[in-house]
């Protein structure tokens, strides 16, 4: 496992002075990414996100401990070797800088006329890069023409021409409409697929957590709360922030009615509201109708709905559970113990 | 009337040009190079920074006149060592101009290196291969247009040193307007001031149309 570890950060502090004083934003980060992965980093607004994204590119040297990019330590290297490291590690932001100057192919050439390369070899570089991300027709305009989203594609191609192993994507979805922001996760796919990519997004939208990527990192003031794969994270939030981010992007929501009437307190006259999460392998009817006859309980279905995570078809179950509260814990066990996540929720006495 | 415009107009060109040499030489590496400080965390670096920032910005807010009225003992000096009342007014035509300059400079190029500082860095770029290919191309339409304009502002400064006797249109006209003998040298004076600042800044838009491509 240890050689396909692309990405890992030990002990990672860094900080920026404001006023004088040493502000932390990131704080003792430890993370591991492996080859190939998409990763989607979620957290609210000024949680760290970007801050670890440009540790992770060394845009900013950390104050302690180690970043650790394809097997090399790049905390210590000097300038010279950092610069070529660098090339390793594409990062594209939201709003791109391009010379206003040149049209996008000479702006696409740029990293590679830092290198020195052969004229020849620029002009073949740019052109597969171009149309990797399908802009060759656009190589002669300037980058004033363009779109935000073909922007957002011309700063991909220019990452692209360095070869890099990880592509750095700073909230690079949030101005996008929704057919470009489709466009554009299909495009990352792909180019993961062909190019062994890692891919690091940060993002708040779930949509496209769930459509893009294998994991999330959840980060809250500075530190990193949870790393679990988003399917987890959908299923099985465990930090608040997460559970937060599930129940606002998805209808885990309770219905507004039962939301009023919901209570914490079990009593012999409440009733237990149970949710019940599975994947669509199982066969859930015959598990949940035996168990319910099994155990001598009574339900009612409040809500069932699908979601799509990633290949997975997750389907989600809020039941009303009639019968004594002993009862229906041991039946929640054995549910969870066949593979419906099931969790008692809260107690009500009467739902209408 | 002909030579004696003739003449005045051939010392305030060599005042106007002489300086304005000087300014672009050192103006435009100046404001660079504290462009290039700003950026610097390091408390001595810090310190020059402040110095050179505090001097660009009051040659901003002190009058010309008082700047000159500053260099009254070094021209004395100058002029004892028999340079002309030309050459000697050239010191602090020059030393307002660099400061201006360098001070506009530093405004376009400054907010470009914030700008592109990320960028710069993520493609693999060295500090100086950020400076040489990215920040000089982006900030040099604006280059061109501030030191033009310093230039063209150098004429009207290079007047103002005809009030303290450094010679060219300026004095002419001053000359003549308070003798009140000579209205036509006054006017025409003033209109080939006039022409002369046009003609400066219209050649720096040119010159920067030439390096924008549409």
């Amino acid at each position: 496992m240890e050689d396909s570890q692309i990405i890992a950060l030990k002990d990672v502090e860094s900080s920026y002075t404001n006023k004088g004083k040493e502000q932390l934003y990131l704080k003792s980060i430890n993370l591991n990414v492996t080859t190939g992965e998409i990763l989607a980093i979620i957290g609210r607004a000024g949680a760290g996100k970007s801050a670890l994204l440009r540790c992770i590119g060394l845009l900013d040297r950390p104050l302690t401990g180690i970043v650790s990019i394809d097997n090399k330590n790049l905390t210590f290297m000097a300038s010279k070797e950092l610069c070529a490291a660098r090339r390793a590690i594409g990062y594209v932001t939201a709003k791109p800088n391009f010379l206003g100057s040149k049209n996008l192919f000479q702006n696409i050439a740029l990293p590679l006329q830092i290198q020195n390369k052969h004229k020849d070899d620029i002009n073949k570089l740019v052109i597969q890069a171009l149309t990797k991300v399908d802009l060759d027709q656009k190589a002669t305009s300037y980058p004033s023409s363009l779109s935000n989203y073909q922007a957002i594609l011309a700063d991909i191609a220019r990452n692209l021409v360095n070869n890099p192993k990880i592509l750095l994507c700073d909230d690079i979805f949030t101005l996008l409409d929704t057919k470009s922001s489709e466009n554009l996760a299909n495009l990352l796919r792909a180019l993961q697929q062909e190019l062994q990519l890692t891919i690091m997004i940060t993002t708040n939208d779930a949509e496209l957590i769930k459509t893009l990527c294998q994991t999330a990192i959840v980060m809250q003031q500075g530190r990193i709360v949870e790393k679990c794969s988003v399917y987890d994270l959908f299923t099985n939030p465990n930090s608040d922030i997460a559970k937060d981010f599930v129940r606002f992007a998805t209808k885990h929501e309770l219905p507004s009615s039962l939301r009023r009437k919901i209570v914490t307190q079990d009593s012999p006259e409440h009733h237990a509201i149970v949710r019940i999460s599975f994947i669509d392998s199982l066969e859930p009817d015959e598990i949940l109708g035996n168990t319910i006859d099994a155990y001598e309980l009574k339900m009612n279905i409040i809500q069932a709905y699908q979601e799509k995570i990633l290949d997975k078809v997750i389907n989600f179950m809020l039941i009303e559970v009639y019968g004594a509260n002993s009862i229906v814990q041991d039946a929640i066990k054995f549910l969870n113990s066949n593979g419906l996540q099931s969790e008692i929720i809260g107690y009500v006495t009467n739902i209408n | 009337m002909l030579p004696t415009l003739i003449n005045a107009l051939r010392e305030t060109l060599f005042m106007v040009l002489s300086a304005s040499l000087m300014t672009i030489l050192i103006g435009i590496p100046l404001g660079i190079f504290i462009a290039n400080l700003a950026a610097v965390d390091n408390k001595p670096v810090r310190g020059l920074y402040y110095i050179f920032f505090s001097l660009m910005h009051l040659a901003k807010f002190i009058p010309y006149l008082l700047i000159m009225l500053l260099f009254i003992p070094l021209m004395n000096w100058l002029i004892n060592k028999h340079y002309s009342y030309s050459v000697a007014s050239v010191i602090p035509l020059a030393t307002a101009g660099i400061l201006l300059l360098a001070h506009r400079i530093y405004t376009a190029t400054f907010s470009l290196y914030n700008q592109w500082q990320a960028t710069g860095k993520a493609m693999g770029a060295s500090k100086f291969q950020t400076f040489w290919l990215i920040i000089l191309p982006e900030s040099l339409p604006e280059i061109i247009t501030a030191s033009s304009k310093t230039c063209a502002l150098m004429v009207g400064f290079s007047t103002i040193g005809g009030a303290l006797g450094a010679g060219g249109l300026g004095q002419l006209a001053i000359e003549k307007s308070i003798n009140q003998t000579d209205p036509l040298v006054v006017l025409s004076s003033i209109a080939i001031l006039v022409v002369l600042q046009q003609l400066i800044e219209y050649t720096g838009n040119i010159v920067v149309r030439q390096t924008q491509p549409r």
